[in-house]
């Protein structure tokens, strides 16, 4: 069993205009970043939300994830080398590797520890849960902090097809964060993830040893019908609703719980879904 | 105790027999690139892998994947279907690849039309490998800059160790891209002539590409002399292009592999240094292994041989080290003519004979990643 020690989110609905982050990471971190670009203060500003009044242990580790990453700086570094024909400054080529805002978030956290940018192709905030889990559960790590990181980008038609998502899909960013640890005192919940993906069949047994009262939360890409079905199967179980405060972003899922942690008392599933496999996630603040 | 059952490698030394005589005769092929930095053109050495020419095409990359799956496949006799419960983990520093290529046809109005919907990204590669060779576990892409393939084989002995998975393939990916040999150029950390690590007038990095596939798994699954005893990865904030010189980070780091991996630091016969004579990063890198050796091992640097192959480095230098001492040695360091006077001990000088032993494999990057890991290979 592992343990959420804090929680913090960053979540906005764009208007059709890139959020500026400088003056809210000022205000926030009391501090003024040079050589930084957009996803990096979001980064800091998200990690900082969970755990910038904290005392962490310097050997504490950063897993984060993200659907594109630095996306916008890949963009510029492109644009200008190809269509400007220009060299890009030093500054976005170092930032141009997507673990350069772990870097800047171990940086504003005084932290030394294991550092790590991962990607998966459909469940990148599980599948970092799960390398996180798993190294706590060995004791390998006594602390991970764990951030998912999604910036907007300004040309919304576009990034919606590179996303593979519909063109009525709204697009927002975030930065959303937890602490996790393996030991239980002072923790806010406890956090379980089926290691593997789960087909529809494996899903259903497990939803039936799911405990009356239990609420449900579904990924952005569960089918209407599909969310319907598994809701009147469970009738003891509640939906819980997240939709309407957020826009679609990869790392949404971390939102979900963090955001159900905030708000809620009581046992969440998270459930998601890609390509007909299923995967699994449970928090619980009820103890 | 997790097993290294073998592994596949692309690079500018050509096949496993050539890659054995470069080695052993300490001669490898290097080639030339033309880079465009600011308008003046400037010409690089290069350690290209072969002469196809590399658009930012995803299939290209698919290709060079494939191959080497393919290739370590056979060697090991294994089909992808019996080689169940596997995660598969890629490190490079270079995973917008996937992007690079809607983007690069961005020129005109009409592109967001003809752009299909489908999703690129960083886990892209790894997900359509899964999909041809059938693979079903996790799997998971690693971004840590010149650490990345390292990390993800060190990811992979902790899914192993956690009986999340049975076998582990660990893929490193680094091809040319003209955006990363622009930028080293613009910063002017590329070397004109040659990479002389720990040399007194060693002038810079030559990069170079790799592509390689190794396979992991548990002593009680399937056994091999060679086994991953221990490491450990950290972030050092001194700078992000830079370690601390002082070494303090990079010590810290060692110390800390070899605790992890239950090595005490006599026990280590070579140390397959970072070393890609960049003048802070081997300053650094010899700093720190002072201060953990009482007496410093044998140590080399095999970039020359291959190039500074960044995000992939960390799989296939294992590999090419896992190479020289199944042939019985562990090769000479290239290039160091004239010792950096503030270095107490110059780099492996002839070829060493070697054929057991605990090795240990550093790697460094940009974002302050220091990565350190402990193989042995048991005498037979």
């Amino acid at each position: 069993m592992i343990y959420i020690h804090a929680i913090g989110i960053h979540n906005t609905i764009p208007d059709n205009q890139l959020p500026d982050l400088k003056c809210e990471l000022k205000a926030l971190s009391g501090k003024v970043y040079r050589r930084i670009d957009h996803f990096i203060q979001l980064a800091i500003i998200g990690a900082h939300k969970a755990v910038g009044e904290l005392n962490l242990s310097p050997q504490t580790a950063i897993y984060m994830t993200s659907g594109q990453g630095d996306i916008m700086v890949f963009d510029r570094v492109r644009r200008q080398r190809y269509f400007q024909k220009m060299l890009s400054k030093p500054v976005d080529f170092v930032n141009l590797s997507s673990n350069a805002a772990g870097f800047y978030v171990a940086s504003h956290l005084g932290l030394k520890g294991k550092n790590l940018f991962l990607l998966h192709h459909h469940f990148p905030v599980q599948v970092t849960l799960l390398a996180a889990q798993n190294a706590l559960n060995l004791r390998q790590q006594k602390a991970i902090l764990v951030g998912g990181v999604d910036e907007w980008i300004p040309k919304p038609e576009l990034a919606k097809k590179l996303l593979g998502v519909d063109e009525a899909t709204v697009l927002g960013e975030g930065s959303n964060w937890l602490l996790l640890k393996a030991e239980a005192e002072a923790a806010l919940a406890t956090f379980a993830l089926e290691p593997g993906t789960l087909d529809k069949i494996e899903l259903q047994r497990l939803l039936l040893s799911v405990e009356a009262g239990t609420f449900l939360a579904f990924g952005s890409r569960f089918p209407a019908a599909e969310v319907a079905d598994i809701m009147l199967i469970n009738k003891g179980c509640k939906r819980y609703h997240f939709e309407a405060s957020c826009a679609y972003y990869e790392t949404l899922p971390l939102y979900v719980l963090n955001r159900f942690l905030g708000q809620e008392q009581g046992r969440l599933l998270h459930l998601d879904v890609s390509k007909g496999r299923y995967m699994v996630m449970r928090v619980d603040n009820n103890t | 105790m997790i097993t290294i059952l073998g592994g596949e490698l692309l690079c500018s030394l050509g096949d496993a027999s050539e890659r054995f005589d470069a080695l052993r005769t300490g001669k490898p092929k290097i080639g030339t690139i033309n880079v465009n930095v600011g308008g003046a053109k400037a010409t690089y050495p290069y350690y290209h892998i072969d002469e196809t020419p590399r658009k930012s095409d995803p299939s290209i990359v698919d290709s060079y994947l494939d191959r080497v799956v393919n290739g370590l496949l056979e060697k090991l006799k294994f089909k992808p279907a019996s080689l169940t419960n596997v995660g598969v983990f890629l490190g490079s520093s270079s995973i917008d690849y996937s992007l690079a290529w809607p983007i690069e046809e961005d020129v005109d109005d009409d592109f967001v039309a003809r752009c299909k919907r489908e999703r690129v990204g960083g886990g892209k590669y790894l997900e359509s490998l899964m999909q041809r060779f059938g693979f079903t576990g996790p799997s998971l892409t690693f971004n840590t800059a010149c650490t990345s393939s390292a990390n993800a084989l060190m990811s992979a002995a902790s899914m192993l160790a956690g009986n999340i998975i049975d076998y582990a393939l660990v893929l490193g990916l680094e091809l040319y891209s003209p955006t990363t040999l622009e930028g080293f150029a613009m910063m002017q950390l590329l070397s004109p002539d040659a990479i002389c690590p720990f040399d007194k007038n060693r002038n810079g990095i030559v990069l170079g590409e790799a592509v390689s596939a190794v396979l992991l798994s548990r002593e009680e699954i399937m056994a091999s002399p060679w086994r991953y005893l221990g490491g450990k990865s950290s972030c050092e904030t001194y700078s992000v292009t830079s370690a601390d010189p002082s070494g303090a980070g990079v010590a810290q780091v060692m110390r800390e592999a070899l605790e992890d991996s239950g090595t005490v630091s006599e026990a280590i016969i070579a140390v397959k240094a970072h070393g890609t004579a960049s003048n802070l990063n081997d300053l650094a890198e010899m700093c720190g292994m002072e201060q953990v050796f009482k007496v410093l091992p044998p140590y080399l640097s095999l970039k020359p041989y291959l190039g500074h192959t960044l995000g992939g480095c960390g799989v296939a230098e294992l590999l090419l080290m896992m190479e020289s001492v199944d042939a019985g040695f562990i090769p000479a360091s290239l290039n160091c003519k004239t010792l950096d006077s503030k270095f107490s001990q110059a780099p492996i000088g002839n070829l060493m004979s070697v054929t057991s032993g605990h090795i240990m494999l550093n790697y460094f990057g940009f974002g302050g990643n220091n990565t350190s890991f402990i193989i042995e290979k048991t005498a037979p």
